[in-house]
Protein backbone atom coordinates (compact mmCIF):
# COMPACT_ATOMS: atom_id res chain seq x y z
CA UNK A 1 0.00 0.00 0.00
CA UNK A 2 1.33 3.49 -1.05
CA UNK A 3 2.02 6.24 2.00
CA UNK A 4 -0.71 8.82 2.29
CA UNK A 5 0.94 11.63 0.43
CA UNK A 6 -0.72 14.99 1.56
CA UNK A 7 0.11 18.21 -1.21
CA UNK A 8 -1.81 21.59 -1.81
CA UNK A 9 -5.12 21.89 -2.65
CA UNK A 10 -3.65 24.39 -5.58
CA UNK A 11 -1.12 22.55 -6.93
CA UNK A 12 -1.84 21.13 -10.71
CA UNK A 13 -3.42 17.96 -10.61
CA UNK A 14 -1.81 14.83 -12.95
CA UNK A 15 -5.06 14.15 -14.68
CA UNK A 16 -8.46 15.33 -14.60
CA UNK A 17 -10.93 13.48 -12.65
CA UNK A 18 -9.41 10.25 -10.48
CA UNK A 19 -7.97 11.44 -7.80
CA UNK A 20 -5.44 8.73 -6.17
CA UNK A 21 -6.81 7.46 -2.66
CA UNK A 22 -3.54 8.01 -1.32
CA UNK A 23 -3.36 11.59 -2.28
CA UNK A 24 -5.53 14.08 0.79
CA UNK A 25 -5.81 17.70 -0.74
CA UNK A 26 -5.37 20.32 1.92
CA UNK A 27 -6.88 23.80 2.00
CA UNK A 28 -3.48 26.02 1.72
CA UNK A 29 -3.16 28.35 5.45
CA UNK A 30 -4.88 31.36 4.30
CA UNK A 31 -2.87 33.48 7.03
CA UNK A 32 0.49 32.39 5.35
CA UNK A 33 2.72 34.07 3.93
CA UNK A 34 5.68 33.54 1.65
CA UNK A 35 8.33 35.79 0.54
CA UNK A 36 10.74 33.98 -2.16
CA UNK A 37 14.28 35.67 -3.56
CA UNK A 38 14.84 34.50 -7.29
CA UNK A 39 17.85 36.17 -9.37
CA UNK A 40 17.72 39.28 -7.54
CA UNK A 41 14.16 39.84 -7.55
CA UNK A 42 11.66 39.22 -4.47
CA UNK A 43 8.26 37.97 -4.88
CA UNK A 44 5.77 37.73 -2.16
CA UNK A 45 2.83 35.47 -1.74
CA UNK A 46 0.07 34.88 0.67
CA UNK A 47 -2.18 36.95 3.25
CA UNK A 48 -3.42 40.44 2.50
CA UNK A 49 -1.16 42.85 0.63
CA UNK A 50 -1.34 45.45 3.77
CA UNK A 51 -0.16 41.89 5.81
CA UNK A 52 2.36 41.08 3.42
CA UNK A 53 4.26 44.37 3.08
CA UNK A 54 4.62 44.32 6.86
CA UNK A 55 5.88 40.74 6.35
CA UNK A 56 8.50 41.66 4.37
CA UNK A 57 9.59 44.38 6.34
CA UNK A 58 10.02 42.51 9.30
CA UNK A 59 12.26 39.49 7.47
CA UNK A 60 14.29 42.75 6.47
CA UNK A 61 14.69 44.53 9.65
CA UNK A 62 14.93 40.87 11.96
CA UNK A 63 17.32 39.67 9.14
CA UNK A 64 19.38 42.31 9.39
CA UNK A 65 20.07 42.12 13.02
CA UNK A 66 19.93 38.21 13.02
CA UNK A 67 23.41 38.39 10.71
CA UNK A 68 24.90 40.88 13.15
CA UNK A 69 24.33 38.59 16.12
CA UNK A 70 24.58 35.20 14.59
CA UNK A 71 28.40 36.73 13.89
CA UNK A 72 28.64 37.77 17.09
CA UNK A 73 27.50 34.63 18.42
CA UNK A 74 29.39 32.12 16.24
CA UNK A 75 26.33 30.86 14.40
CA UNK A 76 25.43 30.14 10.93
CA UNK A 77 22.24 31.14 10.34
CA UNK A 78 18.83 32.48 12.01
CA UNK A 79 16.16 29.56 11.39
CA UNK A 80 13.15 31.21 13.31
CA UNK A 81 12.37 34.26 14.39
CA UNK A 82 8.76 35.50 16.65
CA UNK A 83 8.51 39.16 17.15
CA UNK A 84 5.63 39.93 19.60
CA UNK A 85 5.02 43.82 20.18
CA UNK A 86 1.45 45.14 21.94
CA UNK A 87 -0.90 44.83 18.86
CA UNK A 88 0.39 41.09 17.81
CA UNK A 89 2.64 38.60 16.87
CA UNK A 90 4.93 38.00 13.64
CA UNK A 91 6.10 34.66 12.74
CA UNK A 92 9.31 33.64 10.27
CA UNK A 93 10.86 30.73 9.82
CA UNK A 94 13.89 30.24 6.66
CA UNK A 95 12.70 28.48 3.84
CA UNK A 96 15.04 25.36 2.69
CA UNK A 97 16.54 28.02 0.00
CA UNK A 98 18.71 31.23 1.45
CA UNK A 99 16.36 34.14 0.64
CA UNK A 100 13.30 32.40 0.86
CA UNK A 101 10.81 32.95 4.15
CA UNK A 102 7.35 31.76 4.85
CA UNK A 103 5.22 32.95 8.06
CA UNK A 104 2.47 35.10 9.33
CA UNK A 105 1.35 38.07 11.18
CA UNK A 106 -1.74 37.58 13.36
CA UNK A 107 -2.86 39.72 15.77
CA UNK A 108 -3.75 37.09 18.32
CA UNK A 109 -0.81 35.94 20.54
CA UNK A 110 0.17 32.30 21.04
CA UNK A 111 3.65 30.48 22.85
CA UNK A 112 6.45 30.00 20.90
CA UNK A 113 5.71 26.11 21.49
CA UNK A 114 2.08 26.87 19.28
CA UNK A 115 3.89 29.17 16.47
CA UNK A 116 6.90 26.65 16.15
CA UNK A 117 4.54 23.70 15.83
CA UNK A 118 2.27 25.95 13.16
CA UNK A 119 5.25 27.32 11.07
CA UNK A 120 6.91 23.75 11.02
CA UNK A 121 3.48 22.62 9.17
CA UNK B 1 19.28 52.28 45.92
CA UNK B 2 20.42 48.80 45.83
CA UNK B 3 19.31 46.25 42.64
CA UNK B 4 20.48 43.69 44.66
CA UNK B 5 17.09 41.65 44.45
CA UNK B 6 17.06 42.31 41.19
CA UNK B 7 20.15 40.62 40.31
CA UNK B 8 18.68 37.89 42.83
CA UNK B 9 15.90 37.27 40.52
CA UNK B 10 17.50 37.43 36.95
CA UNK B 11 20.62 34.89 38.55
CA UNK B 12 17.99 32.71 39.47
CA UNK B 13 16.44 32.42 36.09
CA UNK B 14 19.87 31.11 35.14
CA UNK B 15 18.19 27.95 36.94
CA UNK B 16 15.81 26.72 34.61
CA UNK B 17 16.30 23.89 32.74
CA UNK B 18 18.28 24.79 28.91
CA UNK B 19 19.38 28.16 30.11
CA UNK B 20 22.63 28.44 29.16
CA UNK B 21 23.14 32.39 29.79
CA UNK B 22 21.30 35.93 31.19
CA UNK B 23 21.75 39.17 30.77
CA UNK B 24 20.00 41.72 31.78
CA UNK B 25 20.33 45.67 31.19
CA UNK B 26 18.88 48.78 30.92
CA UNK B 27 20.32 50.95 28.03
CA UNK B 28 23.63 50.93 28.27
CA UNK B 29 23.52 49.80 32.36
CA UNK B 30 24.41 46.06 32.58
CA UNK B 31 22.41 44.89 35.81
CA UNK B 32 23.29 41.63 35.53
CA UNK B 33 25.21 39.39 33.26
CA UNK B 34 26.15 35.50 33.48
CA UNK B 35 26.61 34.90 29.28
CA UNK B 36 28.95 31.47 28.55
CA UNK B 37 31.04 33.54 26.92
CA UNK B 38 33.39 36.96 26.83
CA UNK B 39 32.39 39.95 28.57
CA UNK B 40 33.43 41.96 25.32
CA UNK B 41 31.02 39.45 23.41
CA UNK B 42 28.29 39.73 25.59
CA UNK B 43 28.71 43.34 25.55
CA UNK B 44 28.43 43.65 21.52
CA UNK B 45 25.54 41.49 22.05
CA UNK B 46 24.07 43.95 24.04
CA UNK B 47 24.79 46.62 21.67
CA UNK B 48 23.02 45.18 18.54
CA UNK B 49 19.99 44.12 20.42
CA UNK B 50 19.95 48.13 21.73
CA UNK B 51 20.25 48.92 18.18
CA UNK B 52 17.16 46.88 17.40
CA UNK B 53 15.28 47.94 19.97
CA UNK B 54 15.66 51.63 19.34
CA UNK B 55 15.02 51.10 15.88
CA UNK B 56 10.98 49.56 17.03
CA UNK B 57 11.29 52.43 19.16
CA UNK B 58 12.09 55.13 16.79
CA UNK B 59 8.05 53.54 14.99
CA UNK B 60 6.79 53.37 18.12
CA UNK B 61 6.34 50.17 18.08
CA UNK B 62 5.42 48.62 22.16
CA UNK B 63 7.92 45.09 22.24
CA UNK B 64 7.04 42.98 24.30
CA UNK B 65 9.30 39.81 23.46
CA UNK B 66 11.59 38.70 20.48
CA UNK B 67 12.38 35.37 19.99
CA UNK B 68 15.76 34.33 17.43
CA UNK B 69 16.42 30.50 16.79
CA UNK B 70 19.71 29.96 14.84
CA UNK B 71 21.06 27.00 14.02
CA UNK B 72 23.31 26.29 17.54
CA UNK B 73 20.91 28.34 20.33
CA UNK B 74 18.23 30.78 20.92
CA UNK B 75 18.12 34.40 21.82
CA UNK B 76 15.33 35.46 23.78
CA UNK B 77 14.38 39.06 24.28
CA UNK B 78 11.64 40.30 26.79
CA UNK B 79 11.32 43.96 27.40
CA UNK B 80 10.03 45.91 29.50
CA UNK B 81 10.15 49.87 29.39
CA UNK B 82 13.53 50.17 27.97
CA UNK B 83 14.44 46.96 30.59
CA UNK B 84 15.64 44.24 28.80
CA UNK B 85 16.07 40.49 29.86
CA UNK B 86 17.71 38.50 27.40
CA UNK B 87 18.41 34.65 27.41
CA UNK B 88 20.54 32.47 25.63
CA UNK B 89 18.69 29.45 25.61
CA UNK B 90 19.59 25.51 24.56
CA UNK B 91 17.21 23.08 22.34
CA UNK B 92 16.32 21.64 26.04
CA UNK B 93 14.84 25.44 27.61
CA UNK B 94 10.98 26.19 27.54
CA UNK B 95 11.07 29.20 26.00
CA UNK B 96 7.54 30.13 26.98
CA UNK B 97 8.67 29.57 30.77
CA UNK B 98 11.30 31.66 30.42
CA UNK B 99 9.40 34.41 28.71
CA UNK B 100 7.12 34.11 31.37
CA UNK B 101 8.91 33.74 34.19
CA UNK B 102 11.28 36.92 32.85
CA UNK B 103 7.83 38.91 32.61
CA UNK B 104 7.03 38.58 36.10
CA UNK B 105 10.31 38.85 37.02
CA UNK B 106 10.60 42.48 35.37
CA UNK B 107 6.85 43.46 36.52
CA UNK B 108 7.79 42.65 40.10
CA UNK B 109 10.77 44.61 40.51
CA UNK B 110 9.11 47.29 37.53
CA UNK B 111 9.58 50.19 40.23
CA UNK B 112 13.13 49.46 40.67
CA UNK B 113 14.32 49.06 37.80
CA UNK B 114 12.38 52.79 36.89
CA UNK B 115 14.58 54.64 39.04
CA UNK B 116 18.03 52.55 37.30
CA UNK B 117 20.04 54.55 35.17
CA UNK B 118 20.09 53.80 31.66
CA UNK B 119 24.16 54.99 31.25
CA UNK B 120 26.94 52.82 32.02
CA UNK B 121 27.76 52.32 35.64
CA UNK B 122 31.63 52.93 36.82
CA UNK B 123 33.00 50.03 38.36
CA UNK B 124 31.89 49.87 42.21
CA UNK B 125 35.03 50.79 44.16
CA UNK B 126 35.45 48.39 46.87
CA UNK B 127 33.78 48.88 50.28
CA UNK B 128 36.61 50.27 52.95
CA UNK B 129 36.57 47.32 55.22
CA UNK B 130 37.35 45.43 52.53
CA UNK B 131 34.23 43.27 52.47
CA UNK B 132 32.57 42.73 49.55
CA UNK B 133 28.39 41.92 49.71
CA UNK B 134 27.29 39.01 48.02
CA UNK B 135 24.03 38.78 46.10
CA UNK B 136 23.52 34.85 46.70
CA UNK B 137 20.78 33.30 44.14
CA UNK B 138 18.39 30.93 45.70
CA UNK B 139 16.14 27.99 44.40
CA UNK B 140 13.56 29.65 45.99
CA UNK B 141 13.98 32.98 44.49
CA UNK B 142 13.18 30.71 40.92
CA UNK B 143 10.36 28.57 42.20
CA UNK B 144 8.53 32.51 43.20
CA UNK B 145 8.94 33.30 39.43
CA UNK B 146 8.32 30.05 37.90
CA UNK B 147 4.68 29.88 40.27
CA UNK B 148 3.58 32.60 38.91
CA UNK B 149 4.54 32.21 35.25
CA UNK B 150 1.77 29.92 34.52
CA UNK B 151 -0.04 32.08 32.63
CA UNK B 152 2.18 32.74 29.44
CA UNK B 153 -0.06 34.00 26.51
CA UNK B 154 -4.35 34.30 25.94
CA UNK B 155 -6.80 34.78 24.02
CA UNK B 156 -6.96 39.14 24.48
CA UNK B 157 -6.90 39.42 20.56
CA UNK B 158 -9.68 37.33 20.02
CA UNK B 159 -11.76 39.00 22.69
CA UNK B 160 -10.39 43.00 22.12
CA UNK B 161 -11.95 42.31 18.55
CA UNK B 162 -15.29 40.62 19.97
CA UNK B 163 -14.88 43.73 22.36
CA UNK B 164 -14.51 46.42 19.34
CA UNK B 165 -17.49 44.63 17.28
CA UNK B 166 -19.81 44.76 20.04
CA UNK B 167 -18.81 48.65 20.80
CA UNK B 168 -19.10 49.26 17.11
CA UNK B 169 -22.83 48.79 17.35
CA UNK B 170 -22.98 51.94 19.37
CA UNK B 171 -19.41 53.98 18.58
CA UNK B 172 -17.16 54.09 15.73
CA UNK B 173 -13.80 52.33 15.81
CA UNK B 174 -11.56 55.16 17.17
CA UNK B 175 -13.46 55.92 19.77
CA UNK B 176 -14.04 52.14 20.79
CA UNK B 177 -9.91 51.39 20.78
CA UNK B 178 -9.49 54.49 22.26
CA UNK B 179 -12.12 53.38 25.20
CA UNK B 180 -10.43 50.07 25.46
CA UNK B 181 -7.07 51.31 25.99
CA UNK B 182 -7.97 53.95 28.49
CA UNK B 183 -9.72 50.98 30.45
CA UNK B 184 -6.64 49.44 30.23
CA UNK B 185 -4.64 51.99 31.65
CA UNK B 186 -7.05 52.83 34.40
CA UNK B 187 -6.97 49.21 35.72
CA UNK B 188 -2.81 49.73 35.27
CA UNK B 189 -2.80 46.29 33.51
CA UNK B 190 0.45 46.36 31.54
CA UNK B 191 0.10 43.25 29.42
CA UNK B 192 -3.24 42.52 28.84
CA UNK B 193 -2.05 39.28 26.90
CA UNK B 194 -0.63 37.79 30.49
CA UNK B 195 -4.11 38.14 32.32
CA UNK B 196 -5.82 34.63 33.26
CA UNK B 197 -9.10 33.67 31.33
CA UNK B 198 -11.64 34.65 33.88
CA UNK B 199 -9.09 38.54 33.98
CA UNK B 200 -9.43 38.78 30.13
CA UNK B 201 -12.85 38.18 30.56
CA UNK B 202 -13.44 40.81 33.41
CA UNK B 203 -11.70 43.63 31.40
CA UNK B 204 -13.74 43.06 28.09
CA UNK B 205 -16.97 43.25 30.49
CA UNK B 206 -15.35 46.18 32.70
CA UNK B 207 -15.22 47.86 28.74
CA UNK B 208 -18.78 47.55 28.03
CA UNK B 209 -19.68 48.71 31.53
CA UNK B 210 -18.69 52.26 30.80
CA UNK B 211 -21.31 52.27 27.87
CA UNK B 212 -23.98 55.23 29.80
CA UNK B 213 -26.78 54.31 28.32
CA UNK B 214 -28.21 51.58 30.58
CA UNK B 215 -30.43 49.36 28.33
CA UNK B 216 -27.43 49.46 25.74
CA UNK B 217 -25.03 48.26 28.01
CA UNK B 218 -27.37 45.23 28.64
CA UNK B 219 -27.78 44.31 25.34
CA UNK B 220 -23.79 44.72 24.60
CA UNK B 221 -23.12 42.37 27.33
CA UNK B 222 -25.09 40.04 26.63
CA UNK B 223 -23.90 40.09 22.97
CA UNK B 224 -20.64 40.24 24.37
CA UNK B 225 -21.22 37.08 26.59
CA UNK B 226 -22.14 35.24 23.70
CA UNK B 227 -19.46 35.84 22.14
CA UNK B 228 -17.03 34.93 24.83
CA UNK B 229 -18.98 31.27 24.67
CA UNK B 230 -18.21 31.53 20.98
CA UNK B 231 -14.57 31.48 21.70
CA UNK B 232 -14.32 28.84 24.63
CA UNK B 233 -13.47 31.30 27.29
Amino acid sequence: MEPTRIIPISSARNTAGAQPSNIVRMEPDPGLIKMESFQGRETLSGGDTESAQRFAGEVKYVGYFADKLAETLGMRRLEIAIVEDRDGQTAISTGEKAGNWHGMISSNRRSIKQVRESLAR
Amino acid sequence: MSLNSVITSAASLQRLDGVAGVMLFKGRNTIHRQMPFSDTRAENLREIIIQMLDGYRQVRRKMHQVFLEFDGGSLLIVTQDEVVMLFFLTSRADSDLAASAASVMLNDHAALLHGAPTEQQPASRPPADGIEELVVTSPRALSQLTDKAETTVNQWGAVRQCVEGVLGKVMGRAQAANLIQRTITEAKISDPYRLTATAVRKLAASVIEQVPNTSKRRQLLGELEAALEHLDL
